[in-house]
């Protein structure tokens, strides 16, 4: 397959994800793997019809499509459906990915402290600290899916959507901590860790403010320029510096919606285009998927085992933590943890910037990490949690055979008017008095 | 961010800040960074260029210069001649973002030709196109006829009978004119008029005269540098396959794109970078000409659907990013050490082409009576050269081995003048003429209150 026919095949998917914008939350499987999977198949190591140097060709735009999907979730950090999520929302979802980052990261730590798996100690840490990364984040796209697709509403599943929002703060923000640990060999400037992780903030903040400043009075035109630029900029820039890039765009995206009059705006412009950039960039992470290292070296296998045991284990643990914090979680019985294990776009972003900037062992275990998990939650999660909602009360059981025609083909009604109303009610009960709500306009 | 719109020291100020910013960013990361010429340079590269061209042309403003010319210098001061901020390997890494700005500028071109405009300016578009053509290749050539001994190097050897074929292969290159300066000060005025009009339909015209007219000479002019060959007719015949096939496919990509419109209409932009992309790798495959088909098939969008000004709109809203990166980038290829060599026979070479379009767009004005903003300011478009012009020097340059190179370092040293000076001139002529128009709305214009849930 030649360049353009593969750019071609990633335009095509781009098509197909932006015609989904809007209506297509529940097309397809909530985490995207399909496109993994098909990836996979025609990468190098199933047909073979895309080679590992087309795929090395392509690295540039696959630094950009990852960039951008992160300073889109910067640019909608702390927001659902355009309303802002409560204060108690927020530290939970941090919280639970903290602690199933580092159940995962320890787990991982202590066996390749006990059993040698071939990595020296810096390649071992970075691989612990990345799995635990890559491991923290439940995906909000899972529960927006059971959403859409069988009409649920109530405090838990909008308590989910929130802990799912929040909670991609914790891979990226230790993406950028790993990446600091190691920035790239040659770099004519040395700092201590701390150093590159503040130079990484400090560049994130800075192109987020220099793109506020190029977006005032800015024609609409224009605007596609500005972002465009100031992200290439920055993903360039991280990338010499072996810095984080998704951190960077992250940051980027905080720091723009902070500083910018017109962040409704952009909001508005820049969400739809979420979609038409993560197919590609799950094909192309589908193809760079290489299972060798870990098939070569069972002690690898064994340990992308215990990644996703350490998950199931801290997500369950998370999910008492939810329970003791939020009332309204208490619905949801003690399996709660179960659905946190939905994984998706940000942690497959995040496995994907490791298997780019850490080639070889690391990086493979690292995406097979991330894309296990994407497995993983679709197989138990999905289900587990449209069981739950349903003894929760949130999903009205409909008639065997009304459900099944509508589970076939019709998209449910999106969760915008009346079910955002009672997103909306449901964070006002779950959040502590005081948190912050969006000023109205 | 158009000339219209009126900004304060403020903003100004902003701009400035900002692009001192983007300018110490990419110093740090140049200077401190490993690996100039890995895939993180080009990402770099290609953002710097996006926000530097950007805000210089906002800069540059005040002096009522084109933001096409912001580009090119913000590339030129980047670029590898003098802060060597981007590579020689970043700048050529970038090319592929010119076949898609190609592509857009051929589908915008074709959509910018209305058949009821054409026809109505039709005596004024054939006499002009004549009496330019005719006194440019004239005029041109016998300056670089009597220049060459004295003045061009590669020149001052050859016989007479090669001196003249190549004062005629240059002075084709010298009625050749530049469809992307056009559509890039077009895009930036937004302009409506007599003006505009004449201009459109006379650039993209002279794109398919210049070509044929190309063929021909490189047809005369081999057997008068090499006694040894015989005036061939068969380039034409080639010629006469790449033009229709072109026109054919162009006429079918139109219907297609129409129909697409008229059906779908979605997601404009994945199919304008798969037109781009894909579709320019297919025409070359074929041997046929991708500008010309993309002209065709945006004149058939315009002139045989009523899908025009929705398509226009669609390829205005994409181009503005490739703009500035084709134009940022091209500023960065100039050659400016070659220029300094050079300058005194490029500016003799330009300076003589600018004075016969002066005085041929007033000759031919005069005969086809045109309104008086044409006889006035007809000239001020068709100074400038860029990418095409460029392009023919390169198929001289391969066609003729023996001194093509020196050729087309010249034809670069004289297409760097015009591509400066010409969309200065273009820019003067709209505001003078008053063809600009206001400037697209504001996002901050668009922002409307965000719904809140109750």
């Amino acid at each position: 397959m030649s360049a353009i026919a593969l750019l071609m095949g990633l335009l095509v998917l781009s098509y197909l994800g932006s015609l989904l914008v809007g209506t297509g939350k529940t097309r397809g499987l909530a985490s995207g793997i399909e496109f993994i999977g098909l990836g996979f198949a025609v990468g190098p190591h199933a047909l073979g019809l895309v080679e590992r140097p087309m795929i090395t060709e392509f690295e540039p735009i696959v630094q950009v499509a990852l960039g951008w999907l992160a300073f889109v979730v910067g640019l909608d950090f702390g927001r659902v459906e355009g309303r802002r999520v409560g204060t108690t929302s927020t530290a939970l979802g941090i919280a639970c990915a903290v602690i199933t980052g580092l159940f995962v990261a320890v787990a991982v730590y202590v066996m390749l402290e006990l059993v040698p798996v071939g990595l020296g100690r810096a390649s071992g840490v970075i691989l612990a600290a990345g799995a635990g990364a890559i491991g923290a984040e439940t995906a909000r796209n899972a529960v927006e899916w059971v959403q859409g697709r069988w009409g649920a509403k109530g405090p838990v599943s909008s308590l989910l959507v929130d802990i799912g929002a929040a909670d991609d703060l914790a891979p990226l923000v230790a993406a950028g901590a790993i990446f600091a640990v190691a920035p790239s060999p040659g770099v004519a400037l040395s700092l201590p860790a701390w150093g590159w992780f503040g130079a990484a903030v400090a560049l994130g903040a800075l192109l987020g403010t220099v793109t506020a400043l190029l977006l005032r009075g800015a024609e609409d035109d224009a605007v596609w320029g500005a972002l465009i630029g100031t992200l290439l900029l920055g993903v360039g820039v991280a990338a010499r510096f072996g810095l984080s890039t998704i951190f960077v765009t992250f940051v980027m995206g905080i720091a723009l919606a902070a500083a910018s009059p017109s962040r409704r705006a952009l909001r508005k412009i820049v969400n739809p285009t979420e979609r038409a950039v993560l197919y590609p960039m799950l094909l192309l992470a589908g193809a760079r998927l290489d299972p060798r290292p870990v098939l070569e070296n069972r002690m690898l296998l064994a340990l992308v085992a215990l990644v996703l045991l350490a998950r199931i284990f801290g997500k369950i643990v998370s999910g008492f933590v939810v329970r003791a914090a939020a009332p309204a979680a208490r619905p949801a019985g003690a399996w709660l943890g179960i659905v946190l294990l939905s994984s998706g776009p940000v942690s497959t972003a995040c496995g994907f910037v490791f298997a780019l900037r850490f080639p070889g062992p690391v990086g493979d275990t690292l995406l097979l990490c991330a894309v296990a998990s994407a497995v993983l939650g679709e197989l138990v999660s999905t289900l587990s949690l449209k069981a739950m909602l349903t003894e929760a009360g949130e999903i009205v059981a409909a008639p065997a055979s009304s459900g099944a025609v509508r589970g076939a083909s019709v998209p449910p009604p999106p969760p915008s008017s009346s079910s955002g109303v009672a997103m909306a009610d449901a964070a006002d009960a779950a959040d502590a008095p005081g948190d912050e709500k969006e000023p109205v306009a | 961010m158009s000339a219209q719109t009126a900004k304060g020291i403020r903003t100004r100020a902003y701009d400035a800040l900002s692009l001192a910013i983007v300018f110490a960013l990419l110093w740090f990361s140049t200077t401190l960074g490993p690996g100039a010429q890995d895939a993180a340079s080009l990402v770099a590269g290609l953002g710097f260029l996006l926000l530097a061209g950007t805000l210089t042309s906002e800069l540059i403003e005040v002096l009522r210069v084109p933001h096409l010319t912001g580009y090119l210098v913000a590339g030129m001061v980047a670029g590898p001649h003098v802060l060597h901020l981007i590579s020689h390997e970043s700048v050529k890494r970038l090319e592929p973002v010119n076949t898609l700005t190609l592509a857009l500028i051929a589908l915008a071109g074709g959509c910018e030709l209305r058949v009821d405009a054409l026809r109505a300016g039709l005596r004024s578009l054939a006499v002009a196109m004549v009496v330019q053509s005719v006194l440019g290749l004239l005029v041109v050539g016998s300056v670089f006829m009597i220049a060459a001994p004295a003045m061009i190097p590669f020149a001052k050897d050859m016989p007479l009978a090669a001196v003249f074929g190549v004062a005629l292969l240059w002075g084709v290159l010298a009625i050749s004119r530049s469809p992307s300066a056009t559509l890039g000060v077009l895009s930036q005025t937004r302009a409506q008029g007599p003006l505009t009009t004449f201009t459109l339909g006379f650039v993209m015209s002279s794109d398919v005269v210049v070509v044929i007219l190309l063929a021909g000479a490189i047809g005369v002019a081999r057997p008068l540098m090499d006694p040894s060959a015989v005036l061939s007719l068969q380039a034409f015949g080639a010629l006469g396959h790449e033009i229709v096939g072109s026109v054919a496919v162009g006429t079918t990509l139109g219907l297609i794109l129409a129909v697409y419109l008229k059906l779908i209409g979605r997601q404009l932009l994945v199919v304008l970078i798969a037109l781009g992309f894909g579709a320019t790798e297919v025409l070359r495959y074929l041997h046929f000409d991708p500008v010309l088909a993309f002209l065709v098939a945006g004149f058939v969008v315009q002139n045989l659907s009523k899908q025009g000004d929705r398509f226009m709109h669609a390829i205005e809203g994409a181009s503005g990013v490739v703009y500035v990166v084709f134009f940022a980038s091209a500023g960065a290829h100039l050659d400016l050490p070659l220029l300094k060599d050079l300058w005194p026979v490029a500016l003799l070479l330009a300076g003589s082409r600018a004075l016969v379009t002066f005085g041929a767009a007033k000759l031919s004005s005069r005969i086809a009576n045109d309104p008086p903003r044409i006889r006035t300011w007809g000239w001020a478009p068709l100074i400038s050269q860029a990418g095409l012009t460029l392009g023919l020097s390169a198929v001289i340059a391969r066609e003729f081995p023996a001194f093509g190179e020196s050729f087309r370092a010249l034809a670069i040293a004289t297409v760097a003048m015009n591509e400066v000076a010409g969309p200065i001139f273009f820019k003067l002529a709209l505001d003078r003429t008053e063809e600009s128009r206001g400037h697209a709305p504001a996002l901050a214009e668009a922002d409307e209150p965000e719904p809140r849930a109750p």
